[in-house]
């Protein structure tokens, strides 16, 4: 019976593949899932299917697959954990003991960097981690007994605290010209805040270090710095901090202010808290008009 | 279909595999030659398309022709061998140095040295893969690692958690001069907590992503 010339292809690629298998020899690529793989650390490989490496040199014990929200491994209730928060950080801001680079990372929603959170055992091993945005809940739950040390502020309870928004101010204040360099600026405010905790008093630092604009035309900025007041600027003058629109329109112009915190126990030394508290402002309007003529100073 | 007709069919196949390669990677002749990206500066004679071995003591990276050359074993540097957050941050940076070496020799010899059974993630996407690698003759061009170190403590006795943020430059795998047999696409920046412990020097006894 003859076949089908497209029979036969298909036929003859699915024995190229199958033959290398049937002989013993290892196919360099699986055609299954299609995945081509090298010679790259790849963390995610823990967690494959490690049935098909049977070759290697490494025995590989079938991982338990771990179901997250519980604890890390097959613990006795008298396993001891410790937590570490860990900030992806930028040296030129950041408070963070050890902050050499700036990493890549996208940003969280809210503009703030993505938090690391590493589980330790006992003995001080790193057994898992996660990252985290501020305001997410923690995707492994550790019960309160197994930690070796409670969790004084981390990142979402620093967020708790009424850390007040800068306010925006403009100049103009309502209105301004199309092309003109409309100038604005943020207000910068380290707040503190005390509270106790299960018996121990915590005072709480929080220091902006961070002002995200929106200027409501599609354009935004992250500046660290928040402006400085321009008395005698007018619309021809550009500032570190001034925005120009290039269509007249209504624009709503907002900032988010990045906090970061800063705790003390008892009177005890600052310790840094990872991560950092997004604040939004309430936003201003711009009114922004054309003129046929030049821009006319203020005289 | 009988089994005579599947033996005709596979006994074609087996002739056709052997005389291709089998290669299902992407067709010959590809645009973009990936750059093998080296610290080094490429030796005067890199651009010759001779594919046999130099006669100096030269490096030269790999391309699709041939596997990369002379390449020097990553010296371990003096901080790295410090039992402080510095030293495990210098050694994790080293780590790489040696991921990267694998890369270009298939060699897993340096990196086995510092690396316990514990971690798996070493086990299986590097040094088993390297020794596959090396089985099968095939060679990567590109695929570097550019690590970032991030954060470095002692997190107990002898134990050390390094933090690193690292992409990785995309690959193409070769088993035949010029035909690339599969690829790698570039690796976007990934976190990874890489556990240290300490007994005369650093070595690796975990790599966690994270979740």
């Amino acid at each position: 019976m003859k076949l089908q010339s497209s029979n036969k292809l298909t036929m003859l690629i699915a024995f190229c593949v199958s033959i290398p298998a049937v002989l013993g020899m290892q196919a360099p690529i699986d055609p299954a899932n299609k995945e081509d793989h090298g010679i790259r650390m790849l963390p995610e490989s823990i967690y494959e299917d490690h049935d098909k490496k049977e070759n290697f040199n490494y025995k590989v014990k079938p991982q338990n697959p771990q179901p997250k929200k519980q604890r890390p491994r097959d613990a006795s209730p008298k396993e001891k954990f410790s937590i570490r928060d860990y900030e992806s950080c930028d040296p030129n801001t950041s408070n963070a003991r050890f902050c050499r680079s700036i990493p890549e990372e996208r940003t969280c929603p809210d503009g703030s960097a993505p938090i690391y959170r590493q589980v330790l055992d006992a003995q001080g091993r790193v057994v898992r981690q996660y990252r985290y945005c501020p305001g997410e809940p923690p995707k492994i739950e550790l019960p309160k007994e197994t930690l070796t040390q409670e969790i004084i502020i981390d990142i979402n309870k620093f967020k708790e605290y009424p850390i007040i928004p800068s306010k925006i101010i403009s100049n103009p204040t309502k209105f301004s010209l199309k092309n003109g360099n409309t100038h604005f600026m943020a207000t910068e405010e380290v707040q503190s805040f005390s509270s106790s905790l299960s018996g121990s008093k915590i005072r709480i630092k929080a220091i902006p270090i961070q002002w995200n604009w929106n200027y409501g035309d599609g354009t935004t900025r992250n500046l660290n710095f928040p402006g400085e007041p321009a008395p005698n600027h007018t619309l021809r003058d550009e500032t570190p901090t001034s925005h120009s629109y290039s269509e007249t329109g209504k624009f709503k112009v907002e900032v988010t202010t990045l906090y970061r915190g800063e705790f003390s126990v008892d009177g005890g030394p600052w310790q840094a808290i990872p991560g950092q508290a997004a604040v939004a402002s309430t936003p201003i309007e711009i009114d922004v008009w054309r003129t046929e003529k030049e821009l006319i100073a203020n005289d | 279909m009988d089994t005579r007709k599947i033996a005709v069919v596979a006994s074609v196949a087996a002739v056709a595999l052997a005389l291709s390669g089998c290669s299902t990677g992407s067709a010959e002749g590809q645009g973009n030659s990936p750059s093998a990206v080296s610290k080094m500066s490429p030796a005067p004679d890199s651009t010759t398309k001779n594919p046999s071995p130099s006669k100096n003591n030269t490096y030269r990276p790999a391309s699709p022709e041939g596997p990369a050359e002379n390449v020097p074993v990553p010296k371990l540097p003096a901080l790295a061998k410090e039992y402080s957050e510095d030293g495990a941050a210098s050694f994790s940076k080293f780590y790489f140095d040696l991921v990267n070496y694998a890369i270009e020799t298939n060699n897993a010899g340096p990196i086995k040295k510092v690396t316990t059974k514990e971690c798996i993630v070493c086990g299986v996407s590097i040094i088993d893969e390297a020794t596959e690698a090396k089985k099968l003759g095939k060679w990567h061009v590109g695929g570097k690692h550019h690590p970032k170190i991030l954060d470095s403590y002692i997190s107990g006795e002898n134990l050390a958690v390094v933090t690193v943020e690292y992409t990785a430059d995309k690959a193409e795998i070769y088993l035949v001069p010029n035909e690339p047999d599969s690829k790698m696409d570039k690796l976007e920046p990934t976190t990874v907590a890489v556990g240290l412990e300490f007994d005369h020097g650093w070595k690796v006894y975990r790599i966690i992503g994270a979740e």
